[in-house]
């Protein structure tokens, strides 16, 4: 005797069963079987409690019930499987083998049974009736695994948001951090440089005095370079760039103001300033200082001898240049030396961001910054600064 | 409010750090300049408006103070004109000097660059 075919398959393996026909009479269902198969794959069983292990671990389109089963009447084991949650709406066809009383009709439609069919089944009529119901089965099918797949979209969008949200409330503690740290950081410092500053400018100064407090200034200036630059980056990233605020500025100005400050911190080195043509234009002051002030100090801590600082006018523009003596900048480092976070080997401690950040400025001012390094020539840093139109030509 | 050499060139430092403004004093003192510190924006406010005294010839701001923040102090300069007229320096730690119109200067200040700034303005 057939039992139900309720093993798992593979997918892929064979068409699903979307038919239960439950009959007892061998004969009878491989009739049955060879009508449907044509058009879907089935499932059998013999007796009613087959029937009912069938159609309570799968789904079906619909399930083909003698109403006279061995073990059971198929009247009660549809009664039974509508009390499960997972087949109590499966259409169901009943078969007779003579036509159905009134009484036994009314039974079976209160049952939610579609109709009866009387043995031997017309193969068109079962077939026009199945066909609507596989239709209405598969369209169900579809629709709850689009509803499935919304669902897992929505899950995602969901997740998504909330990562997204996540990042940017870690951002906003991010830059509060920052913000806070570099300003409370930077208040003493400025404390610390400034009377260390104001101390080395006295005229009257013992030179042990001098250079202690050369130590204190220098020190501090590569704190507040890195605290800086810290800043700048994360502001930066966060901008889209180095803000600016451009104003009438004279660079030769600029230059000169940085190499006083400098130069009051390196006694034993000569920093020399060459100024020619007219060096006014719109940049904003305070970051053409800093980008002055970035090469001067890597020119000092990286090179050898004198530096040199050439402001230059021209028409177009104003070129601002650093140079010193000593090894050259080796050909693998110079590639990446305006990215961010990259040291040459031999570079000084920090982070690597000081000379990112120049470019960022030349960039934000839409100039540019070049590097050219020999062992003959010796390095120099080029910044172009170009004049804004309302700058250009003005008389010196 | 401490005031130092009488009849010189008056700069008003107006910084709730102490130590910035002893800072400003030290170096100011001595180089030509009479140095008011104040740790509070509105009550240097008060101070420029009384035409009895004379005006400073600049102001050094800090930007977050306490109160009357130096973005507020700006803003009520703008609007007096005897007040229009001073020069304004901006001190800040923060340095963004995004939206500020006066002169910039981040801290750490450089004190050259201060020096001149007021060379300019006095």
């Amino acid at each position: 005797m057939a039992v139900a075919n309720a093993e798992p398959r593979l997918e892929g393996d064979a068409p699903e069963p979307e038919i239960l026909i439950v009959d007892p009479d061998p004969v009878s269902r491989a009739e049955l079987r060879a009508l449907v198969s044509t058009f879907a794959a089935c499932d059998e069983a013999a007796t009613g409690e087959a029937a009912l292990r069938a159609a309570t671990a799968r789904a079906y389109a619909v399930v083909l019930i003698d109403i006279q089963l061995p073990d059971a009447d198929g009247f009660d084991i549809v009664t039974r499987l509508r009390r499960e949650p997972g087949a109590k709406n499966v259409p169901v066809l009943f078969l007779s083998q003579t036509p159905p009383d009134w009484l036994t009709e009314r039974q079976g439609y209160t049952l939610g049974a579609l109709g009866y069919l009387t043995k031997p089944v017309d193969a068109a009529a079962l077939r026009a009736r199945l066909e609507v119901l596989l239709m209405l089965f598969r369209r169900g099918t579809q629709l709850r695994k689009h509803e499935q797949l919304i669902a897992e979209q929505h899950a995602a969008i969901t997740e998504a948001k909330a990562a997204l949200e996540e990042a940017a409330a870690a951002n906003r503690a991010k830059d509060l951090y920052m913000g806070v740290l570099g300003h409370d950081l930077r208040s003493p410092l400025g404390a610390i440089l400034m009377s260390a500053r104001m101390m080395l400018m006295r005229p009257t100064l013992h030179d042990e005095d001098r250079q202690s407090l050369i130590r204190i200034a220098r020190n501090g200036e590569r704190m507040a370079a890195l605290i800086r630059d810290i800043l700048d980056y994360t502001r930066g990233q966060a901008a889209g760039g180095i803000p600016i605020v451009p104003r009438p500025t004279h660079m030769g100005e600029i230059v000169s103001t940085i190499i006083d400050e400098i130069a009051l911190l390196y006694r034993d080195r000569t920093i020399r300033l060459e100024a020619r043509g007219e060096l006014r234009g719109r940049w904003d002051r305070e970051r053409a200082e800093q980008v002055v002030s970035n090469l001067i100090a890597n020119a000092l801590t990286h090179g050898m001898g004198e530096v040199v600082v050439t402001a230059e006018g021209t028409p177009a523009e104003v070129l601002v240049s650093v140079h010193n003596g000593g090894t050259p900048i080796a050909e693998e480092h110079r590639a990446t030396l305006f990215q961010p976070f990259r040291r040459g080997a031999a570079r000084s401690p920090g982070l690597g961001l000081g000379l990112y950040i120049v470019s960022e400025i030349m960039r934000a001012h839409g100039g540019s910054v070049e590097v050219s390094s020999t062992a003959a020539t010796g390095t120099t840093f080029t910044t172009r600064w170009p004049r804004t139109d309302a700058a250009r030509g003005t008389g010196s | 409010m401490t005031t130092t050499e009488p009849c010189s060139k008056i700069v008003l430092v107006i910084d709730d750090d102490e130590d910035f403004c002893s800072s400003m004093r030290e170096l100011l003192t001595g180089r030509g300049y009479t140095v008011e510190t104040w740790a509070s924006a509105q009550q240097a406010l008060e101070r420029l408006a009384d035409t009895g005294r004379r005006p400073p010839c600049a102001i050094v701001v800090d930007l977050r103070m306490p109160e009357m923040d130096g973005y507020s102090f700006l803003a009520a300069c703008e609007v007096e004109p005897r007040m229009r007229e001073i020069p304004v320096i901006v001190v800040s730690a923060y340095g963004d000097p995004t939206g500020i119109e006066a002169d910039f200067l981040s801290k750490p200040v450089n004190v050259s660059r201060l020096l001149r700034s007021l060379e300019a303005t006095c």
